[in-house]
């Protein structure tokens, strides 16, 4: 500063400096300062390094995952992200605007991230403009608002592979990056996904009895699976199981496997394979016996498991009984409320952030089978979906009739199970010692051989119903065909479609919500509904009672036909309506009180806010004030 | 530079504009909360929208207000030629003035903590993204008081320099706002349109209120805040000589 001061006496001195005047040196110097700090800050915005960000946020909502990452640093081949966004447009709502600035960023992350292999276009889809056509073709759907079509939506290609977001809608803000890594994962994949098929259920539908006779068609499900997958049946006893052929194994059903294939479905899970298991305690769908052997047998067994490799994971599953669960029980209407046909909501599903049961608002599992976990465990496990800690475990057959009384015959396990369940991680051998059904000619046992241990890490999914995926069990017929009744066949899809994406992207997860709702009041309505369902379900009972007592006194009446109510009918009458009446006024006082309990606290979180500080600033200065004219005065 | 710091800051307090501007500050800013932003109706613990949304609109007011007297009311009363007899720079004592600003402001900041003890009690927020939103709403501040302290080096009426600097601050606000950044849009080419929205203050303030520290949003208010209290050296050195 001194030193300044100094160089700048010395110039007044020297005679060049006695020609410029003060005030336009000062004017100059002004103008230097403002360019070198519009220079700055472009060039700062323009580089990377201005977009290098600290992320402060507890679910680091601005990072990107480690899958997103390893996706994008594989790429290959150049990827062309068209990015329609209608821009100049007023009737563009306000908080999709808000949102295009954060799918801006989230682009020019992907771009940065990606050295030079994802090119963005930005177009401004006006109408009647080539932008507005690209979009259309591009399937970009345009959502009309006020008369007008906005877009904002994404294209992502690479050599002939396209796929598209048609809406980025701000409410699924939280899936936003799985969606856009998933789809750059999907267009730089060339080949339909294989997956491996080993089921004993007639899923591809059965041969025809008789020459002439129509085939069974396939389940809908493996129509469905057709479309987007190449799928290879292999059979019930494939003589290898190779993850670099197939590298996902679909076991749907596997009732009677042989050890042999259990080691082999061991060593394919060793070697970089994913497993996708559907296995059942009592499979419904499972045939009785084989059509073309004309009732001289030849059925699939109702169960089905993975013995030994359940027990090496740590996992537990009693593969003859089936949950009853007196939470998620099926009403099929006259009094037939089936337990074990679990009808499952959203309560069921245990994470809010996993991507397979994003949104997912029911699930249909008729007679499935239960997991646990058993105890330590050499791979990481998950539930995604659970039952309620309402089990009875009951015997398959029994399970087929609707039983009332179960839960007063047999005391509830007080245990939730695993109905889907996710392993990840590097598996270990279930078979230390090798191929169980490999002997040397003399009948010694083989040498051991083949894997211990996974190298890598790989993905199990488990699924203890294989009958959810039953045409009548997930799709209704309708004139437009079958349409999906629950989220049976969406469960499958998402899982299968998570295992032949990008193996980085198993096991992602959607962003955290970015709103935080007030739990309080949420834990004030929670007991409320609570409080109010008990009394709601006390009157009910109580007037089912009064009904009951109705109809006995009805049936005593023996003398005549008339219509005409006794006096103890009209005072039993007279009591429903005022118990009706008192049961009304109740539930208003209680709704009521609710309302004021929640009125007193904001009325008390608003006046300590917004008064008290400015209240006590503004006595602290009067105070000061006051002392400093007494203080004064004294003087 | 300390000692003027320390006379700059008491003199905040022994006179009634520090108390005036942060219940004005505290007042506003909580009832725009309360109100405006629907804080109770929305039910959301984070503050992003409901509370610090509000700050720059505020700001844009009362920083002025709380600085146009910084070297207005020195050179109207002729004290900034004293200045010059005093065995400090000029430098110093721009730091000093615009340091013990800066604190009232922080204090005035610091006493909005009843918002977050409310947010606490009823529900779980990000508090690491709240304290961001604190960092994003400090630097604006900062960055209006600097530009503030420049125009107050340029007049001596305190007026001319309050209805100027606000006249500035709201002009950085606006240019950013989403109505204004569309008539832009619809009016110059897209690289335009961005340049001109980059040097809006609410591009670089809400980042921060989402919890990112953006190393470019960073390097935009500091350079403000340093341009600004150079170029009022230059003005003062220019004036003293």
């Amino acid at each position: 500063m001194a030193k300044s001061n100094k160089e700048s006496t010395v110039s007044h001195r020297s005679p060049k400096a006695k020609v410029t005047h003060p005030f336009v040196r000062t004017v100059l110097g002004i103008v230097a300062i403002v360019c070198i700090l519009v220079f700055s800050n472009w060039l700062v915005r323009a580089t990377s390094l201005g977009n290098k960000t600290i992320d402060l946020t507890e679910n680091q909502r601005h990072t990107l995952t480690p899958g997103t990452k390893a996706i994008l640093s594989e790429l290959e081949t150049p990827v062309i992200i068209r990015y329609y966004a209608t821009r100049k447009s007023e009737a563009m709502p306000r908080r999709v605007k808000n949102y295009m600035r954060k799918v801006d960023n989230l682009l020019a992350r992907y771009k940065q991230l990606a050295d030079g292999k994802i090119r963005i276009e930005n177009l401004d889809p006006e109408p009647d403009t080539d932008a507005e056509d690209s979009a259309n073709l591009d399937g970009i759907s345009g959502q009309r608002v006020e008369d007008e079509n906005v877009y904002f939506g994404l294209s992502i290609s690479c050599l002939d592979q396209q796929t598209s977001i048609p809406f980025l809608d701000p409410a699924n803000d939280t899936m936003l990056e799985y969606m856009l890594s998933s789809a750059i994962a999907n267009v730089t994949t060339f080949k339909k996904p294989t997956i491996g098929l080993m089921t004993t259920l007639p899923l591809a539908g059965t041969p025809a009895v008789q020459p002439g006779a129509q085939p069974g068609q396939p389940w809908i499900i493996y129509q469905l699976l057709q479309q987007r997958y190449e799928i290879q049946n292999l059979g019930m006893s494939p003589e290898q199981l190779d993850p670099e052929q197939t590298p996902v194994l679909l076991l749907v059903h596997p009732a009677g496997l042989s050890s042999h294939t259990e080691y082999l479905i061991d060593q394919y899970l060793l070697k970089g394979g994913v497993l996708v298991a559907c296995l059942d305690s009592f499979a419904l769908t499972a045939p009785a016996q084989d059509p073309r052997m004309r009732g001289m047998g030849g059925g699939v067994n109702k169960s089905s498991t993975l013995p030994k490799l359940l027990e090496r994971w740590g996992l537990g599953m009693d593969a003859y009984s089936v949950l009853a669960d007196g939470k998620y029980a099926t009403d099929f209407g006259n009094n037939q409320r089936m337990h074990a046909h679990l009808s499952l909501s959203t309560e069921a599903i245990v994470s809010d952030d996993e991507i397979i049961t994003k949104g997912f608002e029911n699930l249909y599992f008729p007679l499935a089978g239960g997991f646990t976990v058993k105890g330590d465990s050499d791979v990481s496990i998950e539930t995604l979906i659970s039952s309620s800690d309402q089990v009875v475990l009951i015997a398959g057959q029994e399970a087929t009739q609707a039983d009332s009384g179960i839960f007063a015959r047999q005391q509830p396990t007080g245990e939730s199970y695993g109905l889907v369940m996710r392993l990840n991680g590097k598996f270990k051998t279930a078979f230390p010692k090798g191929d169980p059904d490999a002997e040397t000619e003399d009948g010694e046992e083989a040498p051991v051989s083949g894997l211990q241990e996974a190298t890598e890490p790989s993905s199990v999914y488990l699924i203890s119903d294989a009958d959810f995926l039953f045409d009548r069990a997930c799709f209704q017929q309708s004139q437009q065909g079958y349409v999906a009744v629950n989220n049976n066949a969406a469960l499958l899809q998402n899982i299968l479609d998570q295992c032949t994406g990008s193996k980085h992207l198993i096991g992602s997860r959607s962003r955290a919500s970015t709103t935080r709702p007030f739990t309080i009041i949420k834990e004030m309505e929670t007991d409320f509904e609570k409080d109010l369902h008990e009394d709601v379900d006390r009157a009910r009972t109580r007037m089912n009672e009064i009904v009951q007592e109705l109809q006995n006194l009805q049936m005593q009446k023996t003398q005549g036909t008339a219509l005409v109510l006794t006096d103890e009918q009209e005072a039993k009458i007279r009591e429903l309506q005022a118990q009706q009446m008192k049961l009304r006024r109740d539930l208003r006082e209680k709704e009521k009180s609710l309302r004021d309990r929640k009125d007193k606290l904001y009325a008390k979180i608003t006046w300590m806010t917004v008064a008290s500080t400015p209240l006590f600033v503004a006595i602290s200065g009067l105070a000061v004030w006051f002392f400093r004219r007494r203080a004064t005065r004294a003087a | 530079m300390f000692t003027i710091f320390k006379r700059e800051l008491k003199s905040y307090f022994t006179q009634p504009t520090a108390y005036a501007v942060i219940v004005i500050f505290l007042f506003m800013s909580l009832f725009f909360t309360f109100s405006l932003g629907n804080f109770i109706k929305i039910g959301d613990a984070n503050l992003e929208w409901s509370f610090f949304f509000w700050h720059p609109w505020i700001y844009m007011l009362l920083a002025p207000a709380l600085g146009m007297r910084l070297w207005s009311d020195e050179q109207r009363s002729g004290t900034i030629e004293l200045l010059g007899t005093f065995p400090t720079t000029i430098w110093s004592a721009i730091l000093g003035k615009y340091l013990a600003a800066a604190v009232v402001w922080l204090i005035a900041l610091l006493l909005t903590y009843p918002m977050v003890m409310a947010v606490n009690t009823l529900g779980d927020p990000d508090n690491l993204t709240i304290f961001s939103g604190y960092i994003g709403s400090y630097l604006l501040c900062c960055t209006f008081l600097a530009i503030t302290c420049l125009v107050s080096a340029f007049t001596r009426d305190q007026v001319s320099c309050l209805i100027v600097s606000c006249s500035i601050c709201v002009i950085l606000v606006v240019i950013g706002f989403d109505h204004v950044v569309r008539i832009f849009a619809q009016t110059f080419s897209e690289a335009t349109t961005d340049a001109i929205v980059s040097t809006a203050v609410l591009d670089h303030y809400q980042p921060l209120l989402q919890g990112a520290l953006r190393f470019q949003d960073i390097i935009y208010f500091f350079s403000i805040i340093l341009a600004c209290l150079l170029c009022t050296s230059a003005i003062l050195n220019s004036k003293r000589s």
